[in-house]
């Protein structure tokens, strides 16, 4: 019994290092999988390019031929010329497949042939007209050469799936090695306890608590918390069932996986853990397993698991059979695919949208010289139809038509990232907070514009007029998910996009942005719709109420400026979409500064006690002082700010709001501050206009009042003046000129 | 009566401003590509010429080029319906890139006729030579 159990101990420990060594190495080879995929999408991305650029010099040489205008070889030259481009980076991305590159090898040959076909052709046309063309089309040689090119791009496209099948299934052997492996270290843990069992009843029938066996019991219950330690940390699911399905066990990431705990599921039957439509399949499985011996379990297969909360997603399930008594167990093996399968989606359609965009960008084109001509003589005919009005009335219906017409074009240009940007370095706060009051003027009343803004973000590098028309986009679109009223929150902050980011978004650069997020609360949008949502002509709205280009627009924007844009919402919460633009100075090819900057601006060094009741208004007004220079006390009302004076803190200059809640407003404030603190120098703000204050007798001769909302340079000129005015005067009062009527006004 | 040379590959629009031109008493001569223009520039002396940059990418701009070249002091005006941005890069404006050409003016298609018409006075204007201070 004892050399048994010795054999057990070195046996399962042995055991349980493999079982650590296939684990780690089952999850590198995991992980290199999901790189493998994104490179194999890229060389499918730069085939079908290839593809693309041979049809484009098909079509601009048949546009030639027909018509023997010049004008139409225009895609025959960019493809000749972006050809060997995209070949070498094909070839580039092959490097470690001699197979693939000998094939493109042979596509450079017949490509070459194939151009050197159409330009042969464009000669002959250039000589002889088109009769003399025709003998050579007839030829059709081109149309061979053609089909042998597309035969050689499929054929090169299959081997890259092939080779994707390849990677997957050397996952899989990695996943049986390490099953194996689970399925060795259960039983030896069934066979441990069982010598357990023999030998503590041994003992006790032997001799009374022998200290060596003591030992032994002792190390064999070690090595059995070590196995099933091993399990239980095991990066992937594994899960044992029994020959009719009941769950024996379930580790600690298949508690994560399923968001089960492990005591809810122990002797359920595994059907639990399978959305509805697997479960008779699963039946029939298990069947076969056990009558036929049919082992489909030797590879893994990829289905579809269901949480606790209903919700479904993709693994890959390797499963092992064993026998523990005489009946038949299983191990599954369970490796969650949602983050691979979301790589292979989002790739997919980041293509869509390229392809997509091309075709817009193209068609656009053709628009502008059709509306030329449309909105043009639709003008010509009005003009001189003003003897008919009627007829004029037609004509300007017309002209009315193509203007729509040029607008949606713009906008089609917009998403195809076509259109002239002008990006400057851009204060995302200043040019948000101006929208906010735009906003609440615009939208529906029962709308509510709040800001929430973070104060340290760098300057972004963008075209603001086309960042406020992607805001607005926007929130138009967020009121319309409000039917019933609703809030819309307008948020910055600084983000850093990483890989982990990227390994979800593959077409986004890591790097830093500056993030604008727009927030609302309105009925949220299903996955079906956010997949969407950024097509052109997608719209969920009635047919008339929405081009669907607005969302389109706000895509091929924030593209175009190497931005990133994304969609979160949840249906019956909202919605939020965030753009992400590049920070100024980081990857901005031309900058073209426009904005002041700070050093032309007047500075100070006093201490300012800011008066402001809006908390948001408050801290912009913060930021901004201590950027010019200034040390900054706040106060959130009136009777705060008296508290804070009386309370003999060093205050040089007073900059309170006007209108306040709490009884003491900006004028009363500042009076009863001049009596604590005489000559102190006082700058109010309101956001009423000036007019109005006046009518309300409330506008007093002499004061400096600056208007919400303001500028910068605004706020640090007017600053200086009011500490100007006030030494003038207290110099004044220090050579004890007497004052008159109207400087006593000034005060 | 001025003389204007109308350089466009489609058809369409060469008609339609050809009409609202010579409504206005200009004479027209129409070009549908590159070679014709040039030919008809080999030809006769024009007033002004506009000029469609009718390819995509940068060697569109040729056309501008060239037609500035051979005749330098005759104003041009150069129209596109092609916007000139690059995917992914904030775009150079095609307006300033046909100016530093040559062109005197710039329209993006779609225009009406009354815009193309002010653009001409005003390049015909810049134009002429300046005779009231001769006649001083």
């Amino acid at each position: 019994v004892r050399s048994k159990l010795y054999l057990g101990l070195v046996v399962s420990t042995t055991l349980a290092a493999a079982l650590i060594v296939a684990t780690l190495w089952f999850g590198t080879v995991l992980q290199s999988d999901n790189a493998w995929v994104r490179h194999t999408l890229e060389v499918r991305k730069q085939i079908s390019q290839v593809g693309n650029l041979l049809r484009d010099s098909e079509r601009g040489q048949r546009g030639f031929l027909l018509t023997g205008r010049d004008s139409y070889l225009a895609p025959f030259d960019d493809a000749i010329k972006a050809l060997p481009v995209t070949l070498d980076a094909m070839t580039a991305l092959v490097s470690d497949n001699p197979q693939q590159r000998e094939a493109i090898g042979r596509l450079r040959q017949l490509i070459a042939a194939r151009l050197r076909e159409e330009t042969r052709a464009i000669d002959e046309y250039r000589a002889g007209g088109a009769a003399s063309v025709l003998a050579v089309l007839e030829a059709n040689e081109g149309r061979r050469t053609m089909i042998d090119i597309q035969n050689d791009l499929s054929r090169m496209d299959i081997e890259e799936n092939r080779l994707i099948a390849i990677r997957e299934s050397s996952a899989a052997t990695s996943a049986t090695l390490t099953r194996i492996g689970a399925v060795a270290a259960f039983l030896l843990i069934c066979a441990v306890g069982v010598l357990i069992g023999y030998s503590t009843r041994d003992s006790l029938a032997a001799r009374t608590a022998s200290d060596q066996l003591t030992k032994h019991e002792r190390m064999l219950l070690e090595s059995a918390t070590r196995l099933s330690a091993v399990v239980e940390t095991a990066v992937d699911g594994v899960i044992l069932i029994d020959g009719r399905g009941r769950i024996l066990m379930f580790n600690s990431a298949c508690e994560r996986l399923f968001q089960y705990r492990a005591d809810e599921v122990i002797n359920e039957n595994v059907k639990l853990l399978m959305p509805s439509s697997y479960r008779v399949e699963h039946d029939g499985y298990i069947r076969n397993f056990l009558d036929i011996g049919e082992r489909k379990s030797g590879v893994g297969r990829e289905v579809v698991g269901q949480r606790k909360d209903g919700s479904t997603f993709p693994m890959d399930l390797s499963a092992g059979e064993a026998k523990q008594d005489g009946e038949a167990i299983f191990v599954g093996i369970i490796h969650d695919l949602t983050e691979r399968k979301r790589t292979e989606e989002q790739l997919v359609q980041a293509q869509k949208m390229e392809a997509v965009g091309q075709l817009s960008g193209g068609i656009a084109h053709d628009f502008n010289n059709l509306l030329t001509v449309i909105v043009g003589n639709a003008e010509f005919l009005s003009e001189k139809l003003k003897s008919r009005q009627d007829l004029k009335q037609l004509a300007d219906d017309i002209g009315r038509a193509g203007d729509r017409g040029g607008e949606l074009t713009q906008q089609l240009l917009a998403f195809s990232r076509r259109q002239v940007l002008r990006p400057v370095e851009i204060e995302c706060n200043d040019l948000l907070e101006s929208m906010r009051k735009m906003l609440r003027r615009t939208m529906r009343e029962d709308i509510e514009v709040e800001t929430d803004f973070d104060h340290d973000i760098p300057l972004a590098f963008a075209d603001p007029a086309q960042l406020e028309s992607a805001v607005l986009n926007i929130a138009l679109n967020a009121q319309d998910a409000m039917p019933s009223g609703g809030r819309l929150t307008i948020s910055t902050a600084n983000a850093s996009l990483d890989d982990h980011y990227r390994s979800l978004h593959p077409e986004v650069l890591p790097g830093e942005y500056v993030l604008v997020s727009i927030t609302d609360d309105g009925q949220g949008m299903p996955k079906e719709v956010i997949e969407r949502a950024f097509e052109p002509f997608f719209t969920t709205k009635e047919v008339g109420k929405g081009s669907g280009l607005g969302l389109s627009m706000v895509y091929g924007f924030v593209k175009q400026s190497n931005g990133h844009v994304s969609i979160y919402s949840e249906p019956g919460l909202g919605t939020t979409i965030r753009i992400y633009l590049p920070q100024a100075g980081t990857k901005s090819p031309r900058p073209v500064v426009q904005t002041l900057t700070d050093d032309e601006l007047p500075r100070g060094v006093e201490t300012v006690m800011v008066v402001e009741d809006d908390p948001f208004v408050r801290s912009y007004a913060v930021m901004r002082l201590e950027s010019l220079g200034y040390s900054v006390i706040a106060a959130v009302d009136g009777a705060d700010a008296l508290q804070k004076l009386r309370a003999d803190l060093h205050v040089d200059i007073l900059f309170t709001d006007i209108v306040m809640p709490g009884g003491i407003n900006g004028w009363d404030l500042a009076d009863l501050a001049r009596q604590l603190r005489p000559g102190l120098p006082v700058l109010l703000t309101s956001g009423y206009a000036l007019e109005t204050l006046a009518k309300h007798g409330r506008l007093r001769a002499g004061a400096v009042v600056l208007t919400k909302p303001y500028r910068k340079a605004d706020l640090a000129r007017r600053l200086r003046e009011v500490v100007s005015v006030s030494q003038l005067l207290s110099r004044s009062l220090a050579d004890a000129a007497p004052m008159t009527e109207s400087e006593k006004t000034q005060l | 009566m001025k003389r204007i040379l109308v350089v466009d590959d489609d058809p369409l629009v060469c008609a339609a401003i050809r009409v609202w031109l010579e409504q206005s008493g200009f004479a027209v001569v129409v070009a549908d590509g590159g070679q014709t223009g040039l030919d008809a520039l080999a030809r006769s002396t024009f007033d002004l010429m506009i000029v469609d940059i009718f390819m995509p990418h940068m060697h569109g701009f040729e056309s501008v080029r060239v037609f500035h070249q051979r005749a330098p002091m005759v104003p041009l005006i150069a129209i596109s319906g092609y916007v000139f941005a690059e995917q992914r890069t904030p775009a150079p404006d095609f307006l300033r890139m046909a100016l530093e050409l040559g062109a005197t003016r710039c329209l993006r298609k779609p225009f009406t006729p009354k815009t193309l018409l002010n653009v001409i006075d005003m390049c015909l204007l810049e134009s002429e030579p300046p005779t009231i201070a001769a006649v001083g």
